[in-house]
């Protein structure tokens, strides 16, 4: 059957070569991502915008949860959450923020090809995770649960 | 020094099951998308998808992106993107809102079940992130092709009225 082979053949060489172009991204960003991480550099700017998280009706040691989820990982962002006493409408709150926000320096670069800038792809998530973090904890102030 | 050991050790484990995962699942992925090329499923299966791609405003043939995401993640969205690319499936313009919608939302099985482990709500999580996306990228859509519009009338003016009135 030389249509099967050719056509695994062609799937196999494209499946290397996406990933060897996805590895040029993944492994510099894990290491400044890592670095970043395991130094705490975040700490300090998070305690500077825990004052932000009072119109979340957030608690101010969120601003970690946040700012992890959003330059680190979801699951870096986990490690916190879990630590924090929060209430279900609080973590839905944090969650809605960090799930439309996160892993920004790895995820920016990789969607780059597709004509979008990273830093305009940042922006532009972080602004949304803001605005639509404010709406959920509006619709949960109105409507109650 | 034990710090910067440290931070390459994680670095390169990471990396490692990374690189590994990619493997596992894009090749799997890619062969698919050759034998659905060839038996042209795309083309088939568009129908089924169009409501999907319609509310986003997006040509049927941006479908196969735009569920490996909504399932898999970015990262095996974007590869599938890119071959779309390579082969000129999608426009530039269908590549580039397909990006930010799936920038805002995918994963949308593992990572809103993480969450909702940890107290939050499922279909709060599910549907409020469709909405910001589809939101996100239906005003991106408004944007661009607004644009072009505007730039289509400025690199090719109707015979005549190059010089205004």
């Amino acid at each position: 059957m030389p249509v099967h082979r050719d056509l695994l053949r062609r799937g196999i060489v494209k499946g290397l070569k996406t990933t060897w172009m996805l590895i040029k991204i993944i492994v510099p960003v894990t290491l400044v991502v890592v670095t970043l991480d395991q130094l705490n550099l975040l700490m300090p700017l998070a305690t500077r915008f825990a004052p932000l998280m009072a119109p979340l009706h957030l608690p101010g040691e969120a601003s970690l949860a946040l700012l992890l989820g959003f330059f680190i990982n979801i699951y870096a962002a986990i490690g916190v959450i879990t630590v924090l006493p929060l209430t279900a409408r609080e973590i839905t709150v944090l969650a809605v923020m960090i799930l439309t926000s996160h892993s920004l320096m790895m995820e920016g670069p990789i969607l780059r090809f597709t004509g979008l800038s990273p830093v305009i792809n940042t922006l532009l998530r972080i602004a949304t995770a803001l605005l639509f973090g404010l709406i959920v904890n509006l619709a949960y102030t109105i409507f109650g649960g | 020094m034990t710090v910067i050991l440290n931070i390459l050790q994680i670095s390169l484990t990471r990396c490692f099951w990374t690189v590994l995962l990619l493997l596992a699942v894009l090749i799997p992925v890619m062969v698919l998308f050759e034998y659905a090329r060839h038996y042209r499923i795309f083309e088939k299966s568009a129908p089924y998808f169009k409501w999907l791609t319609r509310c986003l405003s997006l040509s049927p043939a941006a479908a196969f992106p735009l569920v490996t995401g909504l399932v898999f993640g970015v990262i095996f969205g974007a590869a599938v993107l890119i071959e779309c690319a390579r082969q000129e499936l999608l426009t530039k313009r269908d590549l580039m809102l397909l990006g930010l919608f799936l920038s805002l939302n995918h994963s949308i099985v593992e990572d809103n079940l993480i969450f909702t482990a940890l107290g939050a709500n499922f279909f709060t999580l599910l549907l409020s992130r469709f909405v910001i996306a589809i939101i996100a990228t239906r005003i991106a859509a408004l944007f661009l092709d607004r644009n072009k519009r505007l730039a289509g009338l400025k690199t090719a003016p109707s015979p005549g009225k190059e010089y205004g009135k």
